[in-house]
């Protein structure tokens, strides 16, 4: 190198960036300048997230078909189990569970992805610096995406089978920000769990599975009031409870949902994401080390 | 208009950082313990960096070498500020290349095409940038149509190309290249040499890790010799191979030695 002199080139001059690096503590960095910089990696988020959805249906003859169907089996399942369980089905009973196995696959696909986001991405975490909150957020792109389909195939559900309609309908964009909400912030606790206790990767199947049977998705919320009172109290610890009584009391109830859980839900959302962020962000410096062994 | 060689582009102060063995037994309530703690745990670390310090002056290039596992990737990792010290300081003045080994990061099921977009959103460029690139990449790694190949098809010497190739083409004002000339053939490593000078005659800094003694030697103006975790020697370059070939040899009549 000392063979070339300087000079023979054009020199370029630095920009005035500068780091220090140095010890950290579980301190939360300048939060609105880190959410700046997620904002910016919106394109990361994406190919990131198609990235992760690449494998599972290529190949297949379906192929992105597979997103529609694979809920819509799970549906179908269900309710036959429940059906032959408990002697009792129908339309209305078709239209509730089809609805609610979709709208919980946004939550489930977002928790299952994204909170194996970090360890799936370990090149990446290893091998650059940007924020890791990318990671887990990507897996909302995987839901909306299987979301927006399902939502069509379930339109025509309700309309063919004669469910019915009411002005209440107006609220579900709403509840879908609250779900959103709620999701985001269960992944990043979820994410981070992931990275320190390893066994999470494997627990999370089985806390997902147990999350849904805890939630109305399957059954009207309201045949839980016949439950003494402390487990009712316990079933509304789970974020995801009150919401999605309210889903059923719209779309299946054809009424309005109770004030009281759609507070409850809200509550949910507001207090959840800022937990979770706080808990992801004040750790991911430490990701990195655990990540290399 | 010169490059002012007497402001350090890297300075690290007696840096100190370790990583976790995840044992099997314990290390779930380990880590559930570490998670509410303040600060790390002590417990089952591995040392990885004592208390190293040096500078980098601007327009230089900085040649690392030592056996594996001496501390040389966990090195370059602090100074990108990928892994957090644990005493001490890493101070880095400039845009530095925040994707180090990406051959090592790449995701084998995508093409190298779509690696190099990845990695590029990853770091914060714009797709605008990255379409610029790219064709220079894939033309300097020869990756030819093999640029729309998943990785995982790819010969060990072809992911060594399109690694150096990523992080010579992204335009750093400091580049941390880690094992890039153990790759490829003698052709590509004369490229990666001309490469290398015209970066650094337009006055980048290069810290370069690798065990390519001769490679080495000729490239670097000053060389750190890295022995589990610590210093041994840093100096010039002819002298700190010296000394480390001396100790290799005297490492490996005892049956010691590994590289």
């Amino acid at each position: 190198m000392s063979s070339s002199p300087p000079g023979t080139n054009v020199l370029r001059e630095y920009s005035d960036v500068e780091y220090t690096f140095e010890p950290h503590d579980n301190s939360l960095p300048d939060i609105r300048a880190y959410m700046a910089d997620v904002w910016d990696r919106r394109a990361f988020m994406v190919a990131n997230a198609r990235a992760e959805m690449k494998s599972p249906y290529a190949g297949t003859v379906l192929g992105d078909f597979w997103r529609i169907l694979d809920p819509l089996f799970q549906a179908l399942i269900y309710m036959f189990l429940f059906t032959a369980i408990r002697g009792r089905g129908g339309s209305d009973y078709f239209l509730m569970v089809v609805s609610g196995v979709f709208l919980f696959n946004f939550t489930m696909v977002g928790l299952r992805d994204g909170g194996r986001a970090i360890q799936k991405a370990k090149g990446l975490v290893l091998n650059s610096t940007f924020p890791l909150a990318t990671l887990p957020l990507s897996a909302l792109y995987t839901g909306f995406l299987e979301l927006g389909p399902t939502v069509a195939v379930y339109v025509l559900f309700h309309v063919v089978f004669g469910g019915s309609v009411s002005s209440a309908f107006l609220m579900l964009p709403l509840m879908l920000c609250l779900q959103v909400a709620i999701t985001v912030g269960m992944m990043l606790i979820f994410a981070t769990l992931t990275v320190y206790v390893r066994d999470m990767a494997n627990l999370l199947d089985y806390l997902l599975r147990i999350l849904m049977f805890i939630t109305p998705v399957i059954y009207p919320a309201a045949q839980l009031d016949a439950l003494p009172g402390i487990l009712h109290t316990l079933l509304h610890l789970n974020p995801l409870f009150t919401l999605f009584s309210c889903y059923q009391s719209i779309l299946s109830g054809g009424g309005t949902p109770d004030p009281g859980a759609l507070m409850q839900s809200a509550a949910w959302a507001l207090v959840l994401p800022v937990v979770g962020f706080r808990f992801f962000v004040s750790r991911e410096r430490g990701f990195a080390m655990r990540l290399q062994g | 208009m010169t490059v002012d060689a007497t402001v350090p582009a890297i300075e690290v102060q007696n840096l100190s950082t370790s990583y976790r063995v995840h044992l099997d037994a314990g290390s779930t309530w380990g880590g559930i313990y570490d998670l509410f703690r303040r600060s790390p745990d002590t417990d089952r670390i591995v040392p990885a960096l004592r208390d190293v310090s040096f500078d980098v002056p601007r327009g230089s290039v900085l040649g690392v070498i030592g056996r594996n596992g001496a501390g040389k990737s966990t090195l370059l990792r602090c100074i990108a500020g990928i892994l957090p010290p644990e005493e001490g300081r890493v101070k880095v003045r400039g845009r530095i290349s925040s994707l180090l080994s990406i051959g090592v990061g790449m995701n084998p099921a995508l093409t190298g095409r779509e690696n190099i977009r990845l990695g590029g959103l990853a770091i914060g460029l714009t797709d605008d940038v990255l379409r610029d690139i790219t064709g220079d990449i894939a033309a300097f790694a020869q990756l030819g149509e093999y640029v729309d190949f998943p990785v995982g098809t790819y010969s060990t010497g072809m992911r060594a190309r399109l690694a150096f190739a990523v992080v010579a083409f992204l335009d750093p004002e400091i580049l941390l290249i880690d094992e890039a000339l153990s790759g490829g053939d003698s052709k590509f490593q004369e490229k990666v040499g001309h490469k290398m000078a015209e970066i650094c005659s337009s006055g980048r800094t290069i810290v370069l890790v690798s065990h390519g003694l001769a490679a080495l030697r000729s490239m670097a103006t000053s060389a750190l010799w890295m022995h589990q975790g610590q210093v041994v020697e840093h100096g010039d370059p002819d002298e700190v191979v010296e000394s480390y070939m001396r100790f290799a040899r005297i490492q490996s009549a005892a049956g010691e030695f590994d590289f």
